[in-house]
């Protein structure tokens, strides 16, 4: 018989959620996040695009015979009309929710000199648009309960406007606000509210963002830093730790010197 | 970790409003559980997911006769509206439980106890008339005779919601008990003092110190107190202030806040020197009689407000057993010398004495209780509830012993069934199908034990 939800004989690691949802839980580190979630015991339901892939993640992770960990459901973020039911039906057959994660990001490339306002809105759509349409529905319903802990994963892009994707730095600077907000509406009400700043992680999304001279993390470890942050409670958190050091410096360069650089 | 379960509460505020969530019921296919102030310790008043019908805006007083002490309520009155509205006139409720934020309902559908168990029963047995709203809308009237009234008491709120309540108070002539502490260096004069004092007193409780072991195990305090008919100031005590603790300790500290001052002490040395500590306290005032206001002597957890606060982040678990008097003194040893052994001893523990009691889902006993409270540790959470499990098995059923629902969360079926005995736990089933044929009334409790 396996213990308690959040241990299991194979990590013993505790974590302190039975029901958690992942969105974009099909690639990057919002999979890995669903799969370490599930690893320990805690039923998650996973949301993503991709039927493969769900269909995958789930029958990597549920057992013959056993209560099913790993509850998929295709749904792609921009349709933001569906997501009221979808919340509700999720929570209806996992039986409860405490944790919710935001995964879905794109980084599409963009020309120097490019303007594209199609990619632009449809950049915001997934990574802001679709945040706030899915932890809205969370906010409600943890700070009703008094208690819950949501995470939104943005990016060290967000601390400042650079010239290389400024509809990306805009909606992640979006999201960290919106995320701020949150904490101002709900942390007196036993609500934990995350925000992650990762800096290069070894996704799909690195194609059109090369990491340069600086290291690249692997999204395993990245969500095992994000599960235990969300697990102690943190506010904001730079993944690797010394992020924040450079988003420090890089926020304080005054705006004539900082528009004549390159990155 | 503390397993949590959520759902969509209603609070009506008249019968009506009752059936409208019967309704809803029906509509949306979610389950209904009654609530009172949620004061049980597990499960019995939750239902995740599903409706929770929460009675306490119901919380009227329909009927009080002062000259003889009867009583009719709604299911939302509390243990404490219920004696500040009576004290002044000479009454107290005969059975009171350890906290007095339960609701009236509440200690009715789980048959709540006392102090003074073994002789004046559980409050069930002080209850006159129920008024019971099934969930096809039919309101039914029951007296103690009516074998669905020893149904619905101890119920669990799953045969009907209760409507109203008429019982029968016991005529004070002081605010004050007249209280002595006596000691007891083992488990066997644990037993003993219990015994002489019930023998004289009007109510008796024994606390044990957990961490004790060896030959010292089981040893504690003893507090017997007695009704006072000789009260030259029954005016004066006779009142709800006089009744209630002051807001500050010593002028100075919220009460309020006393559960953060705790909170350093919920380890193993903290609790072994504050256990020592009372004990030795205790035994140097043995026998030395104090006059105490009911409410302070029966309402101990409301002492310290929030108190369980002091056990966060991992929580408390209760484990309490009712044993039949031959095997008590045997089965309590074993209980506490085996947490010991694991490394969990128990932070606190409570002693009582009992009979029987002519309820369908019961768990009196000619014999005793024992109330052990465990600290909850990111350490012990795996083995601690495994453990337990394993004594109910190996030690506490097989002994005859009864599990209390307000306090349980871990019971299987099986065991349920030991607990209860399988006819009283069939007839219970049938009637709840009788009564409940749409299945409207689920708790996560009832899940658990019952199916």
């Amino acid at each position: 018989m396996s213990g308690p939800p959040g241990v299991d004989g194979q990590t013993d690691r505790l974590l302190p959620w039975t029901r958690a949802l992942v969105v974009g839980g099909t690639s990057g580190i919002g999979e890995a996040i669903a799969r370490q979630l599930a690893s320990t015991g805690i039923r998650v339901s996973v949301i993503g695009r991709r039927e493969e892939r769900l269909q995958q993640i789930a029958d990597d992770l549920n057992r013959e015979g056993a209560e099913p960990l790993v509850l998929p459901f295709a749904h792609d973020v921009r349709e933001t009309n569906e997501i009221p039911v979808l919340f509700q039906e999720i929570v209806d057959r996992l039986g409860g929710l405490d944790l919710v994660v935001y995964a879905p990001g794109v980084l599409p490339p963009i020309g120097p000199r490019e303007f594209p306002t199609e990619t632009d809105l449809n950049t915001i759509a997934v990574n802001l648009a679709g945040a706030v349409a899915w932890l809205n529905e969370a906010a409600d319903r943890f700070g009703r309960a008094g208690r819950g802990t949501i995470v939104g994963i943005s990016s060290v892009a967000g601390d400042r406007g650079r010239r290389g994707n400024p509809v990306y730095n805009a909606s992640k600077a979006g999201l960290d606000t919106y995320l701020e907000a949150l904490r101002a509406r709900l942390a007196v009400r036993g609500v934990t509210i995350v925000t992650v700043k990762p800096g290069y992680v070894r996704t799909a999304m690195l194609e059109n963002n090369p990491p340069g001279p600086l290291p690249v993390s692997d999204p395993e470890v990245v969500a095992a830093e994000i599960l235990d942050a969300a697990a102690a409670g943190k506010r904001v958190v730079y993944i690797p730790g010394w992020w924040r050091i450079i988003m420090a410096v890089t926020r304080m360069i005054p705006a004539p010197i900082f528009e004549r650089l390159s990155f | 970790m503390v397993a949590r379960s959520e759902g969509y509460v209603y609070r009506p505020s008249d019968a009506a409003g009752i059936q409208d969530v019967f309704q809803l019921s029906r509509d949306t296919g979610r389950r209904v559980v009654p609530r009172g102030s949620g004061y049980s310790y597990g499960d019995t008043s939750t239902n995740r997911q599903g409706l929770v019908l929460d009675l306490t805006r119901m919380n009227r007083v329909l009927d009080w006769q002062p000259d003889t002490g009867f009583i009719r309520l709604e299911p939302g009155v509390t243990i404490r509206d219920l004696w500040r509205y009576v004290l002044e006139d000479g009454w107290w409720p005969a059975v009171v439980p350890g906290a007095m934020y339960p609701t009236v309902g509440g200690v009715v559908a789980v048959n709540a106890h006392g102090k003074n168990a073994w002789h004046a029963g559980t409050v069930g047995e002080q209850v006159r008339e129920i008024e019971v709203m099934l969930p096809s809308g039919e309101t039914r009237v029951l007296h103690p005779d009516d074998e669905l009234f020893r149904a619905e008491v101890g119920g669990l709120g799953m045969l009907g919601v209760v409507t109203s309540v008429s019982v029968q108070l016991r005529r004070v002539e002081s605010g004050d008990l007249r209280v002595r502490e006596w000691a007891a260096r083992s488990l066997d004069e644990m037993f003993a003092v219990v015994d002489e004092r019930t023998a004289q007193d009007d109510y008796v409780v024994g606390w044990i110190d957990g961490l004790a072991r060896g030959e010292t195990l089981g040893r504690g305090l003893i507090q017997g107190a007695n009704y006072v008919t000789d009260d030259p100031e029954a005016g004066r005590t006779l009142r709800a202030e006089y009744q209630e603790l002051p807001d500050t300790i010593a002028g100075i500290y919220p009460r309020s806040k006393l559960w953060l001052l705790m909170r350093p002490t919920v380890n193993d040395t903290g609790m072994r020197y504050l256990n020592a500590l009372r004990y030795v306290a205790g035994s140097r005032r043995a026998g030395h009689e104090t006059l105490v206001p009911h409410a302070q002597f029966h309402f101990f957890h409301d002492f310290v407000p929030e108190w369980k606060r002091s056990f966060w982040p991992g929580g408390i678990v209760q484990y309490q057993v009712f044993v039949p008097q031959a095997r008590a003194l045997p089965v309590f040893r074993q209980m506490i010398a085996r947490m010991q052994e694991v490394g969990v001893a128990p932070y606190l523990a409570v002693f009582k004495r009992h009979r029987t009691d002519p309820f369908l889902l019961s768990y009196g006993v000619d014999g005793y209780s024992l109330s052990l409270d465990f600290h909850v540790t990111t350490n012990n959470t795996r083995g601690l509830r495994e453990t337990l499990s394993c004594l109910t098995d190996t030690v506490v059923l097989p002994a005859g012993g009864r599990f209390y629902p307000a306090k349980d969360d871990m019971l299987t079926a099986v065991q349920a069934r030991q607990s209860f005995g399988a006819g009283a736990v069939d007839r219970f089933l049938e009637l709840k199908a009788q009564l409940d044929p749409e299945n409207l009334l689920q708790s996560d409790q009832f899940g658990r034990l019952f199916s």
